[in-house]
C-alpha cells in the first residue's frame, strides 16, 4: 500500500520536473537506447555465457579476448562522446548531482568482489540476462529472479536510510 | 584463440557505447542496467516509466536478435539451478552494494573516468577472472 502511494507520488513529481514534450522524448530515447544496447550485446555475443567465460577463464586453452575488445571499444566511444560531444555544462550538472555518491566506500569494493564472484560463476550480467529472456531458456528468468533477490536487502537498507534522513530533516 | 571474434566484438562494443552515451545525452543518466532493475523493487525508484522503456527496449532488441541473429542465444546452461541461483544473488547483491554493474560502472563510469567506477571495474574483472579460472580449473 505504501509502495503504491510512493509510486504515485514519484510519478507526479516526475511529470512536474519536465514538460510533457520532454517526457515522450525521454521514453522514446530510453526505448531506442535499450534496443541498441541489446543489439550490441547480441552481435558481440555477450549474451552467451560461454563467450564471457571464454575471456574470464584465463586458464583456458581457448582463451578468447573478445569481451575485452567489446569493453574497450564501448568505453572508447563513451569516453569520446562524454568529453568531446556532450556539452560541458551537462557534464557539470550531472557531476554535481551525483557527487555525494561518488565516494569510494568499503561497500563499493565488497560489492564489486561479490559481483565478480557471481559473474565468474555465471558468465552473465544484468543487461545480457534481460536480453536473453527472449531466448526462451528456462534458466534465464530464474537467474533474473535471483539477481532481484540479491538486490532486495541492499534496496531495503538504502531506502530505509534515505527515509530516515529525510524524516530527520522534516522534524528539525 | 579459435573463438576470437574481433570484428563483431568491435561492432557490438561500438553499439553499446553509442547507446549508452545517447542515453546520457537524452535522459541525463548513466545506462546502468542493475540500477534500472533495482527501481522495480519497492519502494519504487523515480522514473519508473523510463525504466520500463529501457527494459522494453532490451527485450525488443532481443526479439530482433532472435529473428536476425539467433546465434546470439546459441548456448546451453549446464550448471545446476543451485549454482545459477547463488551466482545470480551474488551479482544482484554485489552490483547494488557497489552502485553499479559492468554497464553502469564498467562502461559509463570508466567512460566518464570516474575513480569509483575505475576501482569497481578493476575489482569486477580481477575477481571475475579469478573465480572463473579457479572454478574451471578444479571442476
Amino acid at each position: 500500500m505504501i509502495a503504491l502511494q510512493q509510486l504515485l507520488i514519484k510519478l507526479r513529481f516526475a511529470s512536474s520536473f519536465y514538460s510533457g514534450g520532454h517526457e515522450m522524448k525521454r521514453l522514446i530515447s530510453a526505448f531506442v537506447c535499450g534496443c541498441l544496447f541489446a543489439l550490441g550485446l547480441g552481435i558481440s555475443q555477450m549474451t552467451r555465457p560461454p563467450k564471457v567465460i571464454g575471456f574470464l577463464n584465463v586458464g583456458s586453452k581457448e582463451w578468447d579476448p573478445s569481451l575485452l575488445f567489446v569493453m574497450v571499444s564501448a568505453i572508447t566511444v563513451y569516453l569520446l562522446g562524454y568529453y568531446k560531444v556532450i556539452p560541458s555544462h551537462l557534464r557539470e550538472v550531472y557531476q554535481n548531482k551525483i557527487a555525494p555518491s561518488e565516494a569510494i566506500q568499503l561497500r563499493t569494493i565488497v560489492g564489486a568482489i561479490f559481483f565478480g564472484l557471481g559473474w565468474g560463476l555465471l558468465g552473465l550480467c544484468p543487461g545480457p540476462a534481460i536480453t536473453d529472456l527472449v531466448s526462451g531458456k528456462i534458466e534465464i528468468p530464474v537467474v533474473i529472479a535471483a539477481m532481484l533477490a540479491g538486490m532486495l536487502p541492499v534496496k531495503y537498507y538504502d531506502s530505509s536510510n534515505k527515509f530516515r534522513k529525510e524524516n530527520a530533516k522534516i522534524r528539525r | 584463440m579459435d573463438n576470437f571474434t574481433p570484428i563483431s566484438a568491435l561492432i557490438g562494443g561500438i553499439l553499446c557505447g553509442l547507446s549508452a552515451i545517447c542515453f546520457f545525452y537524452f535522459n541525463g543518466k548513466t545506462l546502468g542496467i542493475s540500477g534500472i532493475l533495482e527501481g522495480f523493487i519497492p519502494p519504487f525508484s523515480p522514473w519508473i516509466s523510463e525504466r520500463i522503456a529501457v527494459i522494453a527496449g532490451l527485450l525488443t532488441g532481443g526479439a530482433l536478435l532472435r529473428i536476425f541473429y539467433p546465434a546470439a542465444f546459441d548456448f546451453q546452461v549446464e550448471a545446476s539451478f543451485t549454482h545459477i541461483i547463488i551466482a545470480g544473488v551474488l551479482i544482484g547483491l554485489g552490483a547494488r552494494l557497489a552502485g553499479g554493474c559492468t554497464s553502469g560502472h564498467g562502461l559509463c563510469g570508466v567512460g566518464r573516468l570516474s575513480p569509483k567506477s575505475l576501482v569497481a571495474t578493476v575489482f569486477f574483472f580481477t575477481t571475475g577472472m579469478l573465480t572463473a579460472t579457479l572454478f574451471y580449473l578444479f571442476r
